[in-house]
C-alpha cells in the first residue's frame, strides 16, 4: 500500500512537471489553466464527496471558469494572435528574420551578423572650423 | 506637396513592444525612394516628403512609450560597418564638406 501511494505521487509530480514544462508561449499557458478548470470540475463532480447543492454549485462556478478562459483566447486570437503563440524563443527568431540592408541588397540579421566590418573607405577630412576655432 | 527630389532622412528609434508589432512601421520605410538599415534601431531613409510630411506619417506606427528621432542626414560618416553600408552612405548621402 505504501509502495503503490508513493508511485502514485511520484507518477502524479512527473505529469506535474512535464505539464508545466510544456508551457512555452501564452496559448500553452492558457491550455494549462483549463486542463486546471478541468481537474477542478472532475473534483467537485466525484472526489470531493461534497453534498448535491454545492456539487452543483462548484460545477457550475467550473463551467464559468471554462467559459471565460475559452472566450479569453478567443478574443486574444482575433486581436492579439501574434501575442498568443509567441514563445520566448520566438521574439528572438522574428527579430533575427527582419530584414536588414538597403533598397537594393536585403540581408537578415543573421546575415547582417556574418559580415566583417571595417572603418570607412571614404575620406572624411575636410571639415571646417567652427566660428570659436582657427580665430 | 513632394520635393523635387529625395531628401536623406537618418531615422532613429527605441521601440520597447515585440518586434512583431512594427511591421507597419519598417514597411512604410522600406517604401522609401531609397534605404538603408545596417543598424537594429537606425534608417537612413530618402524621401521625397519634407520633415514635417514625414513625421506625422511614422509617429502614428509606434506605441506609447517609444521613442522616436527623424532629422536630415548628411555625410560623411565614420564608424565600423560592412563594405555594402558604407558604400550605400557614399552615394546616397549628401555631405556637408
Amino acid at each position: 500500500m505504501n509502495e503503490a501511494s508513493q508511485a502514485g505521487a511520484a507518477s502524479y509530480v512527473s505529469m506535474r512537471t512535464k505539464a508545466v514544462q510544456a508551457v512555452h508561449s501564452p496559448l500553452g499557458f492558457f491550455v494549462l489553466a483549463l486542463l486546471i478548470v478541468e481537474t477542478f470540475l472532475f473534483g467537485t463532480g466525484t472526489w470531493f464527496g461534497l453534498p448535491e447543492p454545492w456539487k452543483i454549485t462548484a460545477i457550475g462556478i467550473g463551467v464559468l471558469l471554462f467559459l471565460i478562459v475559452f472566450g479569453t483566447v478567443v478574443w486574444l486570437v482575433v486581436a492579439y494572435p501574434q501575442n498568443l503563440v509567441f514563445s520566448e524563443e520566438s521574439h528572438v527568431q522574428f527579430a533575427a528574420m527582419k530584414m536588414f540592408g538597403s533598397e537594393s541588397h536585403l540581408i537578415t540579421g543573421r546575415d547582417l551578423q556574418a559580415l566583417r566590418p571595417e572603418s570607412t573607405p571614404n575620406s572624411t577630412v575636410g571639415q571646417l572650423p567652427g566660428p570659436a576655432q582657427g580665430a | 506637396m513632394p520635393l523635387p527630389t529625395p531628401y536623406a532622412y537618418i531615422v532613429c528609434y527605441d521601440l520597447k513592444q515585440p518586434a512583431g508589432q512594427y511591421k507597419p512601421l519598417f514597411d512604410e520605410l522600406q517604401r522609401s525612394h531609397l534605404w538603408w538599415h545596417y543598424l537594429t534601431s537606425t534608417w537612413i531613409v530618402l524621401r521625397y516628403e519634407a520633415l514635417a510630411e514625414l513625421a506625422p506619417k511614422l509617429r502614428p506606427l509606434i506605441f506609447q512609450g517609444d521613442f522616436m528621432l527623424i532629422q536630415p542626414a548628411k555625410g560623411p560618416a565614420e564608424g565600423w560597418l560592412p563594405k555594402d553600408a558604407w558604400d550605400w552612405l557614399q552615394k546616397n548621402v549628401p555631405r556637408e564638406w
